[in-house]
């Protein structure tokens, strides 16, 4: 029965995988803010050095999302706040970095990958000297064997174990974990893993370490123990020990979440963080305001501290007042142009290079973006999908090729020379083909998005192409056009198949991570997270070569060629520049000045939020 | 009086079962539990059968309802994703915040109503009258939210600035002590009041009018008693008959949550809890949340029915 | 016909004026009146002249909206100066209404007996037994049949009149001195009226008190008054003896009027003479007399000015420009 077709699009994909991003949903139900809004914000530093702050005090943190459970694997789980709430109490063996970079959190030092000649590679680990759980027990390498064994223990169920084992502990994605053959604990603080193939998304894989001492022994009974003591973090009434800054306290559903400080913390090694020790707070509490409006009223009211919310929001008032301070940082979000290359016009790689050269990103920019997030995001706009603009992989590919500079007559030029012939309505149609006109949707109601659409629609009229704005609503939007199944098979058969006339443009954010290979589904061949229809073989097995490459530089400027088939043609002349990065999509905190001394947040929609750091934040003396 | 009860209750099953029914239909036509799960298959294939099994998807969208409504006479009413527990407890925990809200909301707007709608009829376009008039229009006019904010910032926000007290809390549900209590309920229960006091009033406002200007109030005052008694006993006890029917639905309304006043006050009730369920979506919430209601409507019509009896001695239920 | 001294009412140049929308209007014009202790007024009028307006100023309870000028002496005070205080002891007291409907003149919510008690009570300080034990008796003196029954149920319990003869036993459960009856019986059935005012009579005789009785009937006041005041657009026209107003009537109007009584004795109905016109809208009043655009008799000089309500023989008053002409000649006997 698929009668059901609309649905949220939560962030729920686990780990590393790409998600599309929640917008469109409550997330952003307050998103009001135009291109008006003066920017008088605080390009983001993740943390200000501690001047004349105390010890002591409860962070209050107002937040619009609360978790359903603390089990964050559970299918039905909201990620992002669990996730982020979870940071601050379990550590992994690596953290992420407020640049999206993995940093060795647990361990002493970078783990070494070792290519076994024999298609099978082994990294050795070594944990830091005096780890320890809140509860005093040692945090040793066997906390790690333990949650790999936790999270593989299957239960017998007859079926064939090898095709179709059945897990207990409930995690949506095994990637990575499925294709370890041992797991060998030398001591205390000494480990390795073999895989049986090389996985560029290693590190991330234990990005927590359960506590082996407060479940049972044997796997699978721990599993199960698991998925019941993670969703109110309690095993028999005991609350379950950190590794992270913060404990587990209270949770007095729909009104707050308290934690408090972890007294036995060995201290955190981020090279965001300035403090090194325990956390300066006594605790933090989350109070669940849904309403955004009135997460600023709290603030303003003293009532919280702390809040950390969409960019929408009406900040410059905050922006402007010395009591508060506002910052914003970039994380892996950004904002696309994506085309159903099944559409006649847009197959033909001229017209998608006319678009591409006709978009002016700067104007975009200067319009929506600068004035809420400063200069935390290049002017000229986003040139990438698999690097982000803040970090040092970055290369301005789309910016390189001469695209997103408002280049009207090479638009133009390209449109003539693909045969287009400008109309008395100075939009340009083709002999067969007919008029260039384009639908383009995103989620209605989004009104940075609606205005983002309008100000290209203009660009795009300049250059003679007729852009329809078509948005579904809401998050209905998703399933309706770029994901709908009708569409899906259309893409995935080449246009064979299915309805290829849903759509003709989409806008959209994608969600990532620390790891860029996550964002090849988008693009591979046949997948479901390839809603653009780009079939390239030749980018494929690229792609599997780059997730193979062991040294990091050489796979980071592999993951750049990958970007060169989607966002430019010199890789691709017929079937390439399937998307038009616009923009990253930073997350925006304010705080108290005159009550934190400072704040320090590393906002990444997955893997950092504003927990991450807790041990930086300080009452103001 | 009793036999009119048990068919007025009987008579609203069939009411009932409608209402449920489609409700169901229309939430499993607007919302997918599978959502997300779809993309990421065939990765999220485990949680994605959890859910189908869950909710029936392999039964018609058409035949669900039914499903769920056997379960619920057997007393059971689902277990709701969104809050991790059994619906029936999530129902409780939150009916008793809202009713914490909606019960001096209730009072407060029923009895200022009757005072605001003496008023008026006492003094018709008068400038108090005009002045009471504008002010239920604002109240009828204006978004909960506008209201609500509103309060917020002057009474939440600015309130400290001008008299360095903070006597009200704007967005924590607290009720460990009465103080807490009323520094954080304060808020809520005045935009709620605001809010139903409008319908209330200009409603009272009509019937006392009606009344004043009826006949048997002219005998009244021709007997000499004071204005006072005219007013309050005579006018009064027959504008309420009327009134009875609205207060009854007010505060069936007020009971069954109110999703914006408790969304922006952060206050954990029942409409809060529904705008979550139909965010996840979480269709046993959404269910138990609509029967309450709609139980709740049914109930309390029938109580003012019983009680336009007890006012009115001209009806009569055999 | 007693005459003792001072009249027990003297109304002096009542006016009542309401401020509405479309204007001031006038409904009661220069209104003076005097009665006297035991004796019977009847007010005469069509609707809309002015009649009930003034029996509701007399006692106050004209509507908030109006503005009343004049002087109302009773019992020795000034009512229309008078505290709040002492005129709700005036009220129901010495003075008492017998309202027009008796369908919606008794709360409804409230039982008969309940509503005569309360009128007890309000001028006595007695307990509530011994009030209700008295309503009792008050509605068994009206003729109401198993009182102590009947006091305990609802007015929509009880017939049209059986309800204007529960609001005859409240008006009279304090011994008023003067009863003002408005419209009595144009709510009842025919069969009905004449009961109810005999039973009007009848209290009246018993309690002594004086009696002003407004109706457009003149046939119902023939038995029953010592004298008439005729009223035409917020006027006094003529006022009088009974037999002034029946036999020597100097005024085309009451004369149109008394041509409009059916007579009972006759079996046919178009023998009733209607009078021409409509009444006049006290919203624009129209210049010189009232009745001028309907009066048989009208001159030119009567649309140039009011006649004044002039005496024609000692207590026999009218407002007539043509007054004189009249006299001795015609009549309606």
């Amino acid at each position: 029965m698929r009668t059901t077709k609309r649905g949220k699009f939560a962030a729920i994909a686990v780990g590393l995988s790409l998600i599309v991003a929640a917008c469109g949903d409550d997330e952003e139900k307050s998103d009001d803010t135009t291109g008006e809004t003066t920017g008088d914000t605080t390009a983001g530093t993740d943390s200000t050095e501690p001047s004349g702050g105390v010890e002591g005090g409860t962070l209050i943190w107002a937040h619009e999302q609360e978790p359903s459970d603390m089990h964050l694997d559970d299918p039905e789980n909201n990620l992002s706040i669990t996730s982020w709430i979870r940071q601050s109490m379990w550590e992994g063996l690596y953290g992420i970095t407020a640049a999206t970079e993995f940093f060795p959190e647990l361990l002493a030092e970078e783990a070494v990958m070792t290519d076994n000649g024999d298609g099978t590679f082994t990294a050795s680990f070594v944990l830091r000297d005096g780890l320890m759980w809140s509860d005093g027990e040692p945090l040793t390498a066997n906390d790690v064997k333990y949650t790999y064994d936790m999270v593989m223990a299957t239960t017998a169920d007859g079926d064939d174990e090898d095709t179709d084992p059945d897990f207990v502990y409930l995690l949506g994605d095994r990637t990575g974990l499925d294709t370890i053959t041992s797991f060998d604990v030398a001591s205390d603080t000494e480990f390795s893993i073999t895989w049986s193939a090389f996985f560029a998304g290693w590190k991330a894989l234990f990005g927590e370490v359960h506590p082996a001492h407060v479940f049972p022994a044997d796997p699978a009974e721990a599993a199960a123990a698991e998925n019941e003591a993670l969703r109110e973090w309690n095993i028999d009434g005991t609350v379950l020990p950190s590794s992270g800054p913060l404990v587990f306290d209270n949770w007095e559903r729909g009104v707050s979440m308290s934690l408090v400080r972890n007294d036995s913390y060995h201290g955190s090694v981020s090279p965001d963080v300035t403090n090194r020790d325990i956390a300066h707070v006594d605790g933090v509490q989350l109070n669940f305001v849904t309403d955004t409006d009135a997460q600023v009223n709290a603030l303003k009211a003293g009532e919280a501290h702390f809040i950390f919310t969409q960019p929408q929001l009406q900040f410059e008032e905050f922006a402007s007042s010395d009591d508060f301070v506002v910052a914003s940082q970039a994380g892996p979000v950004f904002e696309h142009w994506g085309f159903n290359v099944n559409n006649v016009h847009l197959a033909k790689p001229e017209v998608r290079e006319a678009i591409a050269l006709a978009i002016d990103k700067a104007e975009v920019m200067a319009g929506l973006y600068t004035p809420l997030f400063g200069d935390s995001l290049p002017a000229e706009g986003l040139g990438n999908t698999y690097w982000m603009s803040n970090q040092p992989t970055y290369e301005d590919h789309q910016g390189d090729a001469g695209y997103g500079a408002g280049d009207i007559e090479g638009a133009m030029a390209k449109l003539e020379s693909a045969g287009y012939v400008k109309g008395d309505d100075g939009i340009y149609a083709h002999p067969t083909d007919g008029k260039l006109t384009l639908r383009v949707g995103t989620t209605g109601g989004n009104r940075l998005r609606e205005i983002q659409e309008e100000l290209i629609q203009a660009q795009m009229k300049d250059a003679g192409i007729e852009i329809v704005i078509n948005n579904g609503e809401g998050g209905a939007y998703f399933g309706d056009q770029p994901f709908n199944e009708d569409h899906l098979a259309c893409a995935n058969s080449g246009g064979a198949e299915g309805d290829c006339g849903i759509w003709e443009i989409t806008q959209f954010a994608w969600v990532g991570g620390p790891w860029p290979g996550g964002q090849t589904p988008a693009y591979r061949t046949g997948s479901g997270n390839n809603t653009y229809g780009y079939a390239n073989p030749e980018f494929d097995a690229k792609a599997d070569e780059c997730d193979a490459i062991l040294d990091d530089a050489e796979r980071a400027d592999c993951y750049n060629v990958l970007d060169k088939y989607v966002t430019t043609l010199e890789l691709d002349p017929e079937g390439g520049l399937i998307v038009i990065p616009l923009t990253q999509k930073p997350s925006f905190y304010a705080y108290s000045a005159t009550l934190l001394a400072s704040a320090a947040v590393s906002p990444d929609a997955n893997s950092a939020g504003p927990l991450v750091n807790v041990v930086d934040y300080q009452f103001a003396g | 009086m009793f036999a009119y009860s048990v068919r007025r209750i009987l008579s609203t099953i069939p009411l009932l079962v409608a209402a449920l029914y489609l409700v169901h239909v229309g939430v499993s036509f607007t919302t997918d539990p599978l959502g997300s799960l779809r993309l990421c298959l065939p990765r999220c294939q485990e949680g994605y059968d959890i859910v189908y099994e869950k909710y029936n998807l392999d039964v018609s969208i058409w035949l669900r309802p039914f499903t769920w409504m056997n379960n619920a006479l057997h007393g059971d009413f689902g277990f709701s994703e969104s809050f991790n527990m059994p619906v029936s407890e999530a129902l409780r925990e939150r009916g008793l915040n809202t009713l914490l809200l909606a019960t001096p909301a209730f009072v407060l707007a029923a009895v200022l109503g009757l005072m605001l709608a003496v008023y008026s009829a006492r003094r018709p376009y008068s400038i108090g009258d005009y002045a009471f008039t504008g002010l239920s229009f604002i109240g009828l006019a204006l978004p909960t939210f506008v209201l609500g904010l509103v309060l917020q910032v002057v009474l939440g926000v600015k309130f400290e600035k001008w008299f360095g007290v903070k006597p009200f809390v704007t967005g924590t549900m607290k009720r460990d002590s009465i103080g807490e209590y009323l520094s954080s309920a304060t808020l809520p229960i005045l935009t709620l009041c605001f809010v139903s006091i409008a319908d209330l009033s200009r409603f009272g406002r009509a019937a006392m009018l009606e009344v004043i200007n009826s006949d048997y109030i002219r005998t009244a005052r021709s007997k000499g008693i004071s204005e006072r008694r005219v007013i309050w006993r005579h006018a009064l006890r027959n504008a309420m008959i009327p009134l009875v029917t609205l207060w009854a639905l007010t505060f069936a309304a007020l009971l069954s949550g109110s999703v914006v006043t408790e969304s922006i006050f952060s206050w954990p009730g029942l409409g809060q809890a529904f705008l979550r369920a139909l965010g996840k979506p979480d269709l046993d919430l959404m269910m138990g949340i609509t029967i309450l209601g709609s139980v709740l409507a049914i109930t309390f019509n029938l109580i003012a029915d019983l009680l336009y009896g007890v006012l009115d001695p001209r009806i009569r239920y055999d | 016909m007693r005459q003792t001294g001072q009249p027990l009412l003297e109304v002096r140049d009542l006016n009542v004026t309401f401020k509405t929308n479309a204007g001031h209007v006038r409904a009661a014009s220069d209104i003076s009146m005097s009665v006297r202790a035991g004796e019977t007024l009847s007010i005469v009028g069509e609707s809309g002249s002015g009649k009930s307006v003034t029996a509701l100023a007399i006692m106050r309870l004209h509507p908030r909206s109006a503005d009343v000028t004049g002087s109302v002496q009773f019992d020795g005070q000034d009512l229309l100066t008078l505290d709040e205080e002492p005129m709700r002891a005036v009220r129901g007291g010495t003075m008492a209404m017998i309202f027009q409907d008796p369908m919606t003149a008794l709360n409804p919510v409230f039982t008969v007996g309940d509503q005569i008690v309360e009128m007890i009570r309000a001028h006595e300080k007695v307990p509530k037994r011994i009030a209700h034990d008295r309503a009792v008796e008050m509605l068994a003196s009206v003729g109401v049949p198993e009182p102590a029954r009947r006091a305990k149920q609802y007015p929509h319990e009880f017939s049209g009149g059986m309800r204007q003869r529960a609001m005859i036993a409240m008006a009279i459960a304090n011994s008023p001195k003067l009863l003002i009856a408005d419209e009595p019986t144009t709510a009842l059935d025919v069969t009905i009226q004449a009961q109810v005012i005999e039973l009007i009579k009848e209290v009246q005789k018993a309690t002594g008190a004086a009696l002003i009785l407004i109706t457009h009937d003149l046939g119902l006041v023939a038995g029953v008054s010592d004298r008439v005041q005729v009223m035409y657009g917020s006027r006094v026209m003529e006022t009088g003896a009974l037999d002034d107003i029946f036999y020597r009537s100097v005024n085309p109007y009451t004369r149109a009027l008394l041509g409009s009584i059916p007579d009972v004795s006759s079996r046919t109905r178009d023998r009733l003479k209607a009078i021409p016109g409509s009444p006049p809208s006290l919203l624009r009043p129209i210049s010189g007399c009232p009745f001028r655009p309907r009066c048989e008799m009208a001159i030119d000089r009567c649309a140039e000015s009011l006649p004044e309500l002039a005496v024609v023989e000692p207590g026999h008053w009218s407002r007539c420009h043509r007054s004189e002409e009249l006299i001795g000649v015609g009549g309606v006997k």
